[in-house]
């Protein structure tokens, strides 16, 4: 087994502008004042590990541990400050549901829309468009504007489009909170279908549950660290019971 | 890689001085006034001018058979004469000269002159003693004639800009080119693929633009070649009624002009919020954001087809005549959009820190359109400000432009190469810029 993605001492600030500075003007005026000042906010400190191909890495931690971050970082969307980031294979983020779906178009359009935001051809998608439809339901909304959607239809379509496509790393953040039970259990069936294919897959959540159910190794951060990685039952039950 | 980066640029700017000092030494080779220092600087007003055989036509005087200016008095040696007057003709001039007052003209004291046109005004080289002179136009029937005075050895400065964007600038822009392809070689195959995968967003957001743009009106794609077209018929009144340009097809000249600036406007405005406008992708998920100004621009360029319908349409009511040569207009079309997508992507990365270049730059647009022969003339333009005026890159696409479909002319190589080193330096500066702040786009969006 090789390492898909291997994470190496990343360190990742961001700079906390006392007072937001974003126009010329105000940053002419400030540096001739000399009031320019800059907080740093360490999000992530010295966090190194890897998750290896086939694996499903689950990431739990308190609000503002840094979690979304490195989820971030891991897609490529945020580069760290500094440290190092490998990734092989094509990813699939899920940091949120139907990242540029247009409301105005209806579903199918945004089916393609969407599919090339994640870098797949009008072809490939329309081989996929009826499994799409038939896993998220929409067979009769298809040519509906996806604004008159409720959440959980978008929700539902975000989902399908992006496992659909089978990607060698899939990212998933919170998202699998949305829709009902029943869909949330399609969703853990799919996912749980795609780790047999071989695809690895990264999940932030807050469901503990959700996590015992799907994971194999665990990763607990605290303010930006690791501060404890192993099995899942583990770590699961170190977390839970913290401040008890 | 940082002090690669560093070694190229080094070698640039010293690539750039010495090809600069070149390129002002080719110029000045041929530039007929580094002699003429030496002289006496004479100006001849037309008062003091004799005209003989003329007519008088509506645009001026019209040349006969044996149409002659004659100078009095001259009294001087004359090595360069200058024209301060636009000639309709590339025949050669025959001069005839006396030095003594008391000759006559003869055949054994004359010579024939071709122009050279040196900073847009036809001078020719004399190079000699004259007491007086007979200027004889052979073989001009009819040709118009609108002289304002002649200048003798005129020894004003010239650095032809021209030139230097063409002999210096452009050799640069090949170099760092170059350079960049040996050192980013090993990663260029992967940014092409990374490039190929992203291609169908890039025709999905044009089509997105597209249905956005014209869905929402009953006359949908006509307006892109109604618009163009009623601007220019108000241009049209105002212009070529009160100030009276001297240009046949003024229609058509301001239409080409607009058209091909409102392309580069559309490019660059587009693309400045086009990063900003995507956050909510750029948040989510992994795209190169490049793709964003780039779409922009494509969209734009679509859109400007539209609109060269309604210069096809112009030309074909005005009954312009068109030569072969402008079947070559995509070439000035391509210069313009690689120089758009440059600007645009300098703008777009600034943008994102500097919210407040948006209303800067929209002024320095309605500067910038007045620097440009777009609704005007060149020719009404003193020789400083035309001098200015070729430090500006819409100026030499207008012109070529232009060349291409109304006077059937296909600019010479200098011409091509200084076009291309606008191009290529934008293009390349654009690149640099965007590049170095991509990774920070997310922070401030």
């Amino acid at each position: 087994m090789s390492a898909v993605i291997s994470v190496d001492h990343v360190v990742m600030n961001f700079r906390k502008n006392k007072e937001k500075v974003d126009s010329l003007k105000e940053y002419v005026l400030k540096s001739i004042l000399r009031k320019l000042s800059f907080d740093t906010f360490t999000a992530l400190n010295d966090v190194s590990f890897e998750v290896e191909q086939g694996e499903v890495m689950g990431i739990v931690g308190l609000n503002g541990s840094g979690k979304s971050t490195l989820l971030k970082i891991i897609s490529g969307i945020l580069k760290p400050t500094e440290g190092r980031v490998s990734v092989n294979g094509t990813v699939s983020p899920l940091i949120e549901l139907g990242a540029g779906f247009d409301f105005d178009l209806t579903a199918e359009e945004n089916v393609y829309l969407n599919g090339s935001v994640l870098g797949y051809s009008k072809k490939e998608m329309e081989e996929k468009l009826p499994e799409i439809i038939e896993f998220s339901e929409l067979s009769e909304f298809m040519n509906v504007p996806i604004k008159n959607f409720s959440s959980g239809m978008v929700a539902r379509l975000g989902f399908a489009i992006a496992t659909i496509t089978r990607p060698e790393i899939l990212i998933v953040d919170e998202i699998l909170a949305v829709g009902d039970f029943q869909f949330q259990k399609k969703c853990e069936e799919r996912i749980n279908e795609m780790m047999s294919g071989g695809t690895t897959v990264i999940i932030v959540s807050h469901s503990i549950d959700q996590i015992k159910r799907l994971c194999d190794r665990v990763i607990w951060l605290e303010n930006g660290r690791i501060r404890m990685e192993g099995a899942c039952e583990e770590v699961c039950l170190a977390y839970e019971n913290q401040g008890v | 890689m940082r002090g690669r980066i560093f070694i190229i640029a080094v070698m640039g700017i010293i690539i750039l001085i010495l090809t600069s000092v070149y390129s002002i030494r080719l110029s000045s080779a041929d530039n007929l006034y580094c002699k003429s220092m030496d002289y006496e600087n004479k100006i001849i007003p037309t008062s003091d001018m004799e005209l003989e055989n003329f007519d008088e036509g509506e645009d001026g005087l019209v040349l006969k058979e044996s149409s002659s200016i004659y100078l009095h008095n001259i009294d001087t040696y004359v090595y360069t004469m200058r024209f301060n007057a636009k000639i309709d003709s590339d025949k050669a001039l025959k001069i005839y000269y006396t030095e003594d007052k008391e000759e006559n003209f003869s055949e054994g004291k004359s010579f024939e002159a071709n122009y050279n046109i040196v900073n847009g005004r036809p001078v020719i080289i004399a190079d000699r003693y004259m007491y007086s002179a007979r200027i004889d136009f052979i073989d001009n029937l009819g040709t118009n004639l609108k002289i304002s005075s002649i200048e003798l050895n005129d020894y004003s400065p010239v650095i032809d800009i021209e030139k230097l964007l063409a002999f210096s600038l452009f050799p640069t822009m090949v170099f760092i080119i170059a350079a960049a392809v040996v050192i980013f070689g090993v990663k260029l195959n992967l940014y092409i693929n990374v490039f190929r995968k992203y291609v169908p967003l890039i025709s999905n957001l044009v089509l997105r633009d597209l249905r956005v743009k014209y869905r929402r009106s009953i006359l949908g794609f006509l307006w892109s070649i109604l618009n163009p077209l009623l601007m220019a018929l108000i241009v049209n009144a105002v212009f070529s009624h009160i100030f009276r340009f001297s240009i046949d097809y003024f229609i058509v000249y301001y239409l080409m002009g607009s058209v091909l600036f409102n392309f580069m406007t559309e490019c660059t405005m587009g693309s400045m919020l086009s990063v900003i406008y995507a956050g909510g992708l750029i948040k989510k998920v992994y795209i190169p954001k490049y793709i964003f100004p780039m779409q922009k621009c494509m969209f734009a360029f679509i859109n400007m087809l539209f609109s060269i319908t309604a210069i096809i349409a112009m030309i074909i009511i005005t009954g312009m005549p068109v030569t072969w040569s402008a079947l070559l207009f995509p070439v000035p079309l391509l210069y313009t959009a690689v120089f758009s997508l440059g600007l645009g992507l300098i703008l777009s990365a600034l943008t994102v820190f500097f919210r407040d270049i948006e209303h800067l730059y929209t002024v320095f647009v309605s500067a910038w359109i007045y620097l440009t022969p777009v609704i005007y003339p060149e020719s009404i333009l003193t020789d400083a400000l035309r001098n200015i005026m070729r430090l500006n890159p819409m100026y030499y696409y207008v012109t070529y432009f232009r060349g291409l479909v109304m006077y059937g002319e296909i600019p010479g190589i200098s011409f091509n190469l200084a076009c291309a080193a606008y191009s290529l330096l934008f293009l390349i500066l654009g690149m640099a810029v965007f590049k170095k702040c991509q990774d920070r786009f997310v922070l401030y969006i």
